[in-house]
């Protein structure tokens, strides 16, 4: 305990270190501001890499998220908010860089920290902010986007944007004098595979030599959408962001709005988002062992696994009145209370989940094929999680012991005690157990949480609005961190800014998928268990010729014949 | 070695789950949410559902002498937003969730309401039944300038002080 | 030949032509139930399926044109194998028994290269993992038969001998099963995430037939070592030696079917080892006790 409480000392000493180190630069360093746990640092954008090199040299920081935001309006600038974490502290530092609107040009920081390259992308794209040194390509916008069309910028409203934008499909329908005829894309992103996500992987006869992700087919403009959605009809947004743990990205965006508010939501109203949110997860994890074991052809289990949460949907249905997008939370607290008959009937059904669960965990987790497939495959290094910034379950598997609700804690997570599982040996069956092991830690939770609800009431009255402030909400998903970065508005959100724990553990799948087997790459790339928690048909490259769409016969049936040999 | 074996007991007591749906009733909870349903005798035409529905699911359009307000269940999140916004509480919440159909125009569902024109200007601006809910609600309304948009009357309030302009 | 032998090789063919595609209807109920779902309707529903499909209409992809050729031919050689295997029970000597295995062994080659001339990137990944299971285990049914036969011709109630039955059994039997195409075997399908087999290319009665083969083939696979150790351990009359027959090879399938539903799907390098493995323990055991 004492070490831990040295450990929190020192680091709070390194921070406080960065900060006067800051400092030297006087003239570059327009201020810092310390408001709930939010340490804002303003600073020129010439000193970003060494603010940047400082920070990422100290223990334990990890990049958080970056939010750019057109504030030309107010100030004149592009504005960009680097968000940094330290484990096991509550502290956010925010460094936070204008960029003049006349020469928007900002030092890149991607060789110093690797997890800052789709943000950096990302934001060239939505608000045209240029990256010195670096190569810039278009991520997030379709190749066909108008050039110089820059989405987030405050002059383009949704229905601007709507009229700009038609995907050439339809322009080559028109010529073809095909109007009617429905469309249906065929490749790799057709309608009827699970998600549209898209890898390529390089392969050698069997065995994976590369990767390459391209991804963002489906972006969806929420963020600028929720620039025009009032504050209380956002999380409704917010919950569809995903099909599978919604309820996380309301939360989030609600604690963003109270915390740039400074809004005190109810006792009781956090220990319901808590318990939703745990409820959530268990569903969560229980669909994606599912989905492993099916991805491992050991079906059985996966309906098993599945009708166990069948039970958890049913309960979290009738605590909130939906079996998914349960569409409680609004700002200030929750629109739905439970009473002691439903705590009675969840403790009933949570204690036939764990009985269920441990029984199925262990017969399928000693199946010879599944033992054989997840031991030793799809493994990512410790190292490797730590130079990405990765959150949320893959980086506990590699040993990266990072959880918001020890680290960052929100809800009802102070009320309580839980463990947060970690495994050192980065593979797939790692993975797979940190999940497993979430799984009962979860429904242990639940039994605090339901044992301890106080009474009162579950929102707040009434709350205003104070324009431009700055507000951070995060919470652990099932995949891992999520946060919501939010500058407020008059009336609706001024600029929201969106991280789902995918977008941050992603580039680690081309690490996972080097050198494992062409028959593990599903499993392995959903071992990240990426939104959607589905895999991808992949498209297989020939490195020896170059050729794409041809599967090597001449390496397959090598490998056949090597085999026998 | 042959934990895997294990399974079969497991089977054999849970038994069948799936159901024949729909010939076995689904599982719905006491809880659950489903399509909205609007009392046309109760609504009076506000349009506050209208603001706060996420999706825009409840619109309001007007059409001659008639506003209405229209629900599209294919939009619609059943979120419930708007029964908890109602200040008439003319919106119920369903169990009705079994909703897909060959034709879209069952998807909508209207409400009209008869609307008032202003005598001076010919604009249409409020629905009778608001007017008459504010008439009853608010306690010495000036009645006279009741049928008026909020433009005319404004300028009649200001006419009746300080007289008729040359 | 007698009126009796007659009647019990017609018998016994219509049930091989008619049990199959039925048993795979029992083995979807069952999967069904062990994974708690509903299933199927009935037991026919396989049945139901391929008379659904043959009435589709045909369409012949460019590339398979020789395929359709090569799956009436593999057709024809199925009903030989059919006659043949119905006639085991009457009479059974080491050529009529090589025939058998000739046609079965060739049987399969033709469905390999019927999926071969796919010309899909996706479900060559899966035919090629397909291929390669297929040449080991070929090459483990040619052993088996041959060990299997030896050990029932030299039968006598021994201990030595009972070892002896007991090693071919099992191996005749993981032939059969891996031949089978289940679980953890099924790698001809591969992921379906990921890849595809041969049968993405099929559609309408071309599937319908390329189905209603690959059943009538994991039914014979079963049934010829039963119908070789009761025709020449047993020694009964015709029509009650192929009663006896298929009740044993209902009562196997159906206990794979279950086996397949308890296990995982292995993977290409994984699966080539353990057989190579299995098979060779078990022929070194049968050897070692044979000289013993
Ligand atoms: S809020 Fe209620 S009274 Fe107002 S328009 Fe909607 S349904 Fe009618
Ligand atoms: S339930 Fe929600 S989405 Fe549906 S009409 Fe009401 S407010 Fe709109």
């Amino acid at each position: 305990m004492s070490s831990a409480i040295a450990n929190s000392i020192q680091l709070l000493m390194e921070v406080s270190s960065i900060i006067s180190k800051v400092i030297e630069f006087n003239e570059k360093v327009f201020g810092i501001e310390q408001r709930n746990g939010i340490v804002r640092i303003k600073i020129h954008r010439d000193v970003l890499p060494y603010v940047a090199q400082k920070l990422a040299t100290t223990k334990g920081i990890y990049m958080r998220t970056m939010m750019a935001s057109d504030e030309r309006d107010l100030e004149g600038v592009y504005r960009l908010y680097y968000l940094f974490g330290i484990d096991r502290e509550h502290i956010n530092i925010v460094l936070e860089v204008a960029v003049p609107q006349e020469d928007p040009k900002v030092p890149t920081i991607v060789d110093i920290i690797k997890a800052a390259d789709w943000y950096e992308l990302e934001a060239h794209d939505m608000l045209g902010i240029e990256f010195i040194d670096r190569r810039l390509y278009r991520l997030v916008l379709p190749e066909d986007w108008p050039e110089k069309v820059y989405p987030l910028r405050k002059e383009y409203s949704v229905q601007d944007l709507m009229k700009l934008y038609r995907p050439k499909a339809v322009e080559y329908a028109k010529e073809i004098g095909a109007e009617n005829i429905v469309v249906i894309p065929i490749g790799p992103y057709h309608p009827a595979l699970h998600e549209p996500e898209f890898f390529e992987v390089y392969v050698s006869g069997e065995r994976v030599i590369d990767a390459k992700y391209v991804g963002f087919m489906v972006h969806r403009g929420i963020e600028k959408l929720g620039e025009n959605m009032k504050y209380d009809q956002v999380p409704f947004l917010a919950e569809r962001i995903c099909g599978i743990c919604g309820f996380v990205h309301s939360t989030s965006y609600c604690q963003a709005v109270e915390s740039a508010l400074n809004t005190d939501v109810p006792e009781r109203a956090q220990f319901i988002r808590s318990i939703i949110l745990e409820i959530e997860r268990i569903h969560s994890h229980l669909l994606w062992f599912g989905v492993a074991l099916h991805l491992l052809g050991y079906d059985t289990g996966f309906m098993h696994s599945w009708r166990i949460r069948e039970q958890v949907m049913v309960l979290a249905e009738l605590l909130t009145g939906s079996r998914k997008t349960y569409g409680i939370n609004v700002v200030g607290g929750v629109r739905r209370d439970i009473d002691n008959d439903k705590i009675r009937k969840a403790i009933e059904v949570l204690k036939n989940v764990e009985d269920e669960f441990k029984k199925l965990v262990e017969i399928s987790i000693n199946i010879p094929q599944v033992i054989a497939r997840l031991k030793g495959t799809g493994v990512l290094p410790l190292g490797e999680a730590i130079a990405l910034s990765l959150v949320g379950p893959t980086a506990r598997g590699s040993g990266l012991d990072r959880d918001v609700r020890r680290d960052y804690p929100y809800a009802a997570y102070r009320y309580i005690s839980f463990r947060v599982p970690t495994y050192s040996e980065g593979d797939n069956l790692a993975r797979t157990l940190v999940r497993v092991d979430e799984v009962f830690e979860s429904i242990n939770m639940l039994y605090q949480l339901l044992d301890k609800v106080p009474s009162g009431e579950i929102r707040v009255e009434s709350w205003t609005v104070e324009p431009y402030r700055l507000g951070v909400g995060s919470v652990e998903a099932p995949r891992g961190e999520v946060i919501h970065v939010l500058l407020t508005g008059r009336y609706s959100p001024y600029r929201w800014r969106v991280r789902a724990p995918t977008y941050q553990n992603l580039p680690a799948v081309s690490i996972m998928l080097k050198g494992v087997d062409l028959a593990d790459v599903p499993l392995t790339i959903a071992s990240i268990d990426p939104c959607f928690s589905c895999t991808d048909r992949a498209i297989v490259i020939d490195i020896g010729r170059s050729v794409i769409k041809t599967i090597p016969i001449e390496f397959l049936s090598l490998k056949g014949s090597k085999a026998i040999r | 070695m042959v934990k895997f074996l294990k399974i079969l007991p497991i089977a054999i007591k849970t038994g069948t789950v799936t159901i024949k749906y729909p010939y076995q009733e689904p599982l719905i909870t006491e809880s659950f949410r489903g399509a909205i349903e609007i009392d046309p005798n109760k609504c009076v035409g506000c349009g506050a559902c209208t603001r706060i529905c996420p999706p825009k699911a409840l619109t309001m359009t007007i059409e001659s002498n008639t506003i209405i307000l229209k629900y599209f269940v294919g939009r619609c999140i059943f979120c419930g937003m708007c029964a908890d916004t109602c200040p008439e509480k003319a919106i119920s919440i369903t169990k009705e969730f079994e909703l897909a159909t060959g034709n879209i125009f069952d998807l909508y569902a209207d409400v009209e309401h008869e609307v008032k024109t202003c005598p001076i200007c010919g604009k249409t601006f409020i629905t009778r039944k608001l007017s008459d809910k504010i008439i009853s609600k608010v306690p010495d309304i000036p009645l006279e300038t009741m049928d008026l948009c909020p433009d005319c009357r404004r300028k009649e309030t200001l006419k009746k002080f300080i007289g008729v302009p040359e | 030949m007698a009126f009796i032998e007659t009647i019990s090789i017609g018998i016994s063919m219509l049930l091989y032509i008619f049990f199959p595609p039925l048993l795979d209807g029992i083995e979807r109920k069952i999967k069904a139930k062990i994974q708690t779902r509903y299933g199927p309707p009935t037991v026919f529903q396989t049945w139901y399926d391929i008379i659904k499909l043959i009435s589709k209409e045909l369409k012949i992809p460019p590339t398979l044109q020789y395929g359709v050729f090569l799956l009436t031919l593999a057709f024809s050689f199925v009903i030989v194998v059919l006659y043949l295997l119905s006639y085991i029970p009457v009479s059974l000597n080491i050529y009529m028994l090589t025939i058998v295995i000739i046609l079965i062994v060739s049987l399969h080659s033709i469905l390999a290269f019927v999926s071969i001339l796919s010309s899909n990137p996706f479900s060559i990944i899966g035919i090629f993992r397909g291929l390669t299971i297929d040449i080991v285990n070929e090459m483990g049914f040619l052993t088996s038969i041959l060990v299997y036969y030896l050990t029932i011709k030299t039968f006598n109630p021994s201990i030595k001998s009972f070892l002896l039955l007991l090693f071919s059994l099992l191996f005749v039997f993981i032939v059969s099963y891996v031949g089978s195409k289940r679980l953890p075997y099924d790698l001809h399908e591969a992921e379906p995430e990921l890849a595809s087999g041969s049968v993405i290319e099929f559609s309408g009665p071309i599937l319908a037939l390329y189905l209603y083969l690959h059943l009538i083939d994991r039914y014979t696979m079963v049934a010829l070592p039963i119908a070789i150790g009761v025709a020449i351990g047993l020694q009964l009359s015709p029509l009650i030696s192929l009663l006896l027959i298929h009740v044993i090879a209902v009562v196997i399938y159906v206990f794979f079917g279950v086996i397949a539903v308890l296990l995982g799907r292995s993977r290409i390098d994984i699966a080539v080892k353990t057989l190579m493995l299995i098979y060779l323990i078990i022929i070194l055991l049968w050897i070692v006790v044979k000289l013993i």
